[in-house]
């Protein structure tokens, strides 16, 4: 029975895992290790010089690493005062005994922490969450190459984010570069080579949820075009300062992906300001190396040395630099000054370590009237977070003497700032439609013959391959690359409520007659219920609703039971979608016109619907309510039998609607 | 690897006698080059001394002044080696890193660039006038001496670049042209400057005024001012001393007019910018006339003899022959052109603020380094 007590400060010691031995008096102890040595004082162990304080028996299951004393009796009489177990090592022979406990307990340490990395892969994958999606609105102007998108929240979970493209690009060294930027620090960052880039949504993943913090999350956005490329990124609204056509998924901490494209050596770093020039460090100027010219640095005065180079007429000279950490830079930036001679040029390369062939170049530039010269080269993608650069002198009319007065990278320019996709943007110009997610570039859709339109269905927009280290996709792949065309939440759809329905892989044409009506996203806008419990809805936001007879784009519908009777709310105000041609019936409220279809008597408001595409919308919403409404419980993390309740409620509308047009009741 | 180097002592020989555009400018110079950690030495005649701290700029580290037996006139056979005996006490006192020597003509340093040729050191010539002509006799003879492929060159105007490359055997484009430099736009409003200075001359408020502001010798073209203001009727004011200033005395008090005012040197000519409806530049020889970009910032059109212009864009002054008839006629031309002159003045005021002390700077620190690499690789 354990009768010695441990010191408070000695006990928390021992329980964070500091290896503790004890000592029996008259050991010696041997200088140089890394251990905290108890002795026992009037009953309590504790360190030496400890101050006397509160002691505390020890917990079950704890026990000192081992008991240290000089002879088989003292060791006897300490032991059995100690946790039962507590291993006895006698003598000046300690050590060796003493090792080999250090490595047990070492093992065993290891042991514990490889069966917690076990438990915790094993764990089903945290599912991100869909928490901002803006679709891109069909007519709206492509927004401006280089832009800054606020997301109009912090930055904190987000685990990806999507772009939507509205044209791909056609040249393989078109560039996107895209930063997730709080608080001045990179969140996220990623460089997309042309090849890379089709029409459709571009998702952009995070290797790990965004770390805590209040600041505001900002995308930088740099599309660069080759020359031809016609590449370009979707608006979500038509105004002059719409926001980008953007998803933004957020995930508990503990998810992990392994996006392509991303940039691993820029995360975490601090943002230099727009426009700032990174100054090589002087070690990379020591490493430089010349050859065809003669090369010599100079400073006058305080200031930094600068290179001059001197050429023989005709010669070609190159400056090559060890390889540079690039971090978040995106230019290359070369200044130089022709101080004797004249007709020199001058060129830039650019190349990612190891990857002479993917290099940029400028061209040979000249000098300019007053002998400067300025060169801003934009980096290429460099995965390796390792960029080379080159400069290369050649003067063909005489001898030339240029200084280099810079040779750096460089930050980028700030781009348009755009309004957060939150803020309430002013009306569309005539004609701008919004467009469901994951659909063709507004190129391929021509609504003056939607039934020969040749659509990509949703799911179906081509996507980039995956990969990365397995641990780190294990249990979570598939629903990340659902990201790419359709939310991360089981996807339903088709009138069997609750049955995942495969979307089509490739482009199709429009949907066959016979075909059941589809959807591509629902989310939750809002699922409310009263204090009296009498009235309750789900407010649903719908995208890509495809029927036979049409396809709508956005579809948003509260779904309500007041006091049994089952209904479909839609309204005319702002938030909601243009769903009607003709807007039905007459009603309207503090909050404007809305019209309602109900279990009860459904017949006179299918009479309010004035055109085939407007009744066909309800057929094709009523068709796909079940999956919808199990959809929006699911979201409101309603009980599994609430949820089965508002699939009844929508199946019983339906039938209600159903037995309407057939002219009997159910 | 590469090899590296800092300059730290700049020494700036000036061997001039006199005090004019040349030495204003390597006084500034001087000055300015303090700013990036240089520590400068400016090195000139006794007497020029208190002239050139004089004109130091406000806001800048002062050059540590030197006296130096290193003064040069024109005919003057001894100073080449009166340069060369003060140049070991010169270096021996500023210790410099670097030398930069501004000239006001072609052969005024020739004793100084032999000695600091012998000391190897790095070494800036900074040309500010040559005239068209073969080489002075004195450069051919020096020529071996000077070791100029491992000299840097530098002129304030093309022409004096072209000229001096001829005499020095260098190709042009050896010599580096680095603009002078022009004072900032005038803030203040011209109106009350206009109507002061001319109560002071007992004019209208509304009397044309012509201006010459200059060193009153033949070179600048003073002595066709009494002849000019005869023909042009208009009150001439010329501010500025020099060889011909008893003459210009003696023909204004005999103007029975009195339309020629000679006023002497004045410390602050700005304000005559301001007052004057014309600048008169009727030179016969200039380099990068700093009259001309003072008249340019403050806003005053000029008229001058194409000599004067040689260094400057075309475009940004009534041009005319360098004779009284022909300047008067100008004069009288511009000030009836309104619209023209206007225009002209928009150009000039455009010139003249691309000119910046601080585009310059730049220019003279990359010509320095260059100096740096010449003498080494000449050494």
């Amino acid at each position: 029975m354990t009768t010695l007590l441990i010191g408070a400060a000695e006990l928390a010691a021992l329980l964070a895992g500091t290896p503790m031995v004890v000592s029996a008096p008259g050991m010696a102890i041997p200088e140089g290790l890394c251990l905290a040595i108890l002795h026992p004082v009037e009953g309590v162990l504790r360190l030496p010089d400890a101050v006397p304080g509160t002691a505390r028996p020890f917990p079950a299951g704890l026990r000192p690493l081992a008991l240290l004393a000089p002879d088989p009796e003292a060791g006897a009489a300490l032991g059995a005062l100690l946790p039962p177990g507590t291993p006895l090592l006698l003598g000046e022979t300690a050590m060796p005994g003493l090792a080999s406990l250090l490595a047990e307990a070492l093992a065993r340490s290891e042991a514990v922490r490889a069966a917690l990395n076990r438990r915790l892969a094993g764990q089903p994958a945290a599912l991100p969450k869909r928490v901002t999606d803006l679709p891109p609105m069909e007519g709206a102007a492509p927004p401006p190459p280089r832009l800054v998108q606020p997301l109009g929240r912090p930055a904190a979970g987000i685990s990806g984010i999507a772009l939507h493209l509205a044209v791909g690009a056609t040249d393989p060294a078109s560039l996107l570069r895209v930063r997730l930027v709080a608080g001045g620090r990179v969140a996220g960052a990623w460089t997309v080579p042309g090849a890379a880039l089709p029409p459709g949504w571009l998702a952009l993943d995070l290797p790990e949820p965004a770390p805590p913090g209040a600041a505001e999350a900002v995308l930088e956005v740099a599309l660069e075009a080759a020359a031809g490329d016609a590449v370009a990124l979707s608006a979500g609204a038509a105004d002059a300062t719409a926001p980008l056509a953007l998803r933004v998924e957020e995930a508990p901490p503990g998810h992990r992906a392994a996006p392509p494209h991303c940039d691993w050596a820029a995360l975490d770093m601090l943002l230099p300001e727009p426009g700032a020039t990174l100054p090589l460090a002087e070690g990379a100027w020591a490493e430089a190396t010349v050859t065809g010219g003669r090369a010599e640095r100079v400073a006058a005065g305080a200031e930094a040395a600068r290179m001059l180079l001197a050429l023989e007429p005709g010669a070609e000279a190159t400056l090559d630099l060890a390889a540079l950490p690039c971090g978040p830079a995106e230019l290359a930036l070369a200044t130089c000054h022709l101080r004797l001679g004249d007709g020199a040029e001058v060129a830039l390369s650019a190349w990612p370590a190891a990857e002479e062939a993917a290099a940029r170049h400028s061209l040979w530039r000249g000098f300019d009237a007053e002998g400067a010269l300025r060169i801003a080269l934009p980096l290429p993608p460099a995965p390796c977070g390792a960029i080379r650069l080159r400069l290369r002198l050649r003067s063909d009319a005489g001898a030339a003497l240029v200084e280099v007065e810079r040779l750096a990278l460089g930050m980028g320019l700030a781009g348009d700032r755009r309004r957060p996709p939150q803020e309430v943007a002013p009306p569309p110009p005539k004609g701008a439609v919004r467009m469901a997610p994951g659909l063709a570039a507004p190129a391929a859709v021509s609504p003056a013959a939607p039934g020969r339109l040749s659509v990509a269905l949703p799911g179906s927009t081509p996507t980039a391959p995956r990969s990365g280290p397995a641990a780190f996709t294990a249990g979570a792949g598939a629903e990340r690359a659902a990201f790419r065309a359709s939310p991360p939440q089981p996807r339903l759809a088709g009138g069997d409520a609750g049955a995942p329905v495969a979307m089509a892989a490739q482009p199709t044409e429009l949907r066959h007659p016979d075909a059941p009506a589809a959807f591509q996203d629902v989310g939750l806008q809002q699922h409310l219920v009263n204090a009296e419990g009498t009235y309750r809805h789900l407010d649903l936001a719908v995208t890509g609703l495809v029927a036979a007879a049409g396809l709508w784009r956005q579809v948003r519908l509260k779904l309500f039971d007041r006091r049994g009777t089952v209904g479909l709310e839609f309204r005319a105000m702002k938030g909601w979608p243009q769903m009607f041609d003709v807007w039905p019936g007459a009603r309207q409220d503090n909050f404007g016109p809305f019209w309602r279809v109900e279990s009860e008597a459904p017949a006179e408001a299918l009479g309010q619907l004035a055109t085939p595409h407007d009744r066909a919308l309800i057929l094709a919403v009523l068709e796909v309510l079940p999956a919808l409404a199990r959809r929006g419980a699911m979201a409101a993390s309603l009980a599994a039998a609430e949820q089965e309740a508002w699939t009844d409620r929508a199946r019983a509308l339906a039938t209600a609607v159903s037995a309407s047009r057939a002219g009997s009741r159910p | 690897m590469i090899a590296s180097r800092r300059l730290g002592r700049l020494l700036v020989a000036l061997p001039s006698i006199r005090f004019g555009g040349t030495e204003r400018h390597a006084a500034e110079l001087a000055a300015r080059l303090g700013t990036t950690g240089l520590s400068v030495t400016l090195a000139a005649e006794p007497a020029m001394l208190p002239l050139l701290e004089e004109a130091l700029p406000a806001g800048f580290p002062a050059p540590r002044l030197l006296a130096a037996g290193i003064g040069w006139a024109e005919g003057d056979g001894a100073a080449e080696a009166r340069q060369r005996a003060a140049a070991s006490a010169l270096l021996a006192a500023a210790a410099p890193d670097v030398a930069l020597l501004p000239l006001p003509w072609p052969d005024a340093g020739l004793g100084l660039m032999r000695a600091l040729a012998e000391a190897r050191l790095p070494r800036l010539a900074l040309l500010h006038l040559a005239a068209e002509g073969p080489a002075p006799d004195a450069i051919a003879a020096s020529l071996p001496g000077i070791a100029v492929d491992g000299m840097a060159w530098s002129a304030v105007s093309a022409p004096v670049a072209r000229r001096a490359a001829g005499f020095f055997g260098l190709p042009p484009s050896r010599i580096a042209v680095i603009d002078n430099p022009a004072p900032p736009p005038a803030a203040q409003d011209p109106a009350p400057v206009r109507a002061a200075l001319r109560r002071s001359l007992g004019l209208r408020g509304d009397a044309p005024l012509v201006a010459f502001i200059g060193r009153l010798e033949e070179a600048k073209g003073a002595d066709l001012l009494p002849a000019i203001a005869d023909r042009l009727g208009v009150t001439l004011v010329c501010i500025g001393d020099g060889p011909l200033r008893g003459y210009l005395d003696a023909q204004a008090l005999a103007d029975p007019r009195g339309m020629l005012r000679i006023l002497g040197p004045i410390a602050e000519p700005l304000p005559w910018y301001l007052a004057a409806d014309v600048l008169l530049l009727p030179s016969r020889l200039e380099g990068a006339p700093l009259v001309f970009l003072e008249a340019a910032s403050m806003g005053c059109p000029v008229v001058a003899t194409a000599a004067a212009m040689e260094g400057l864009a075309p475009g940004l002054a009534r041009i005319a022959a360098p004779e009284p008839a022909a300047l008067a006629g100008a004069v009288q031309a511009l000030l009836a052109d309104a619209a023209g002159t206007a225009a002209m003045i928009g150009r000039a005021r455009a010139e003249a603020a691309r000119r910046s002390w601080e585009r310059a700077m730049e220019a003279w620190r990359g010509q320095l380094r260059v100096a740096a690499m010449l003498a080494e690789s000449a050494a």
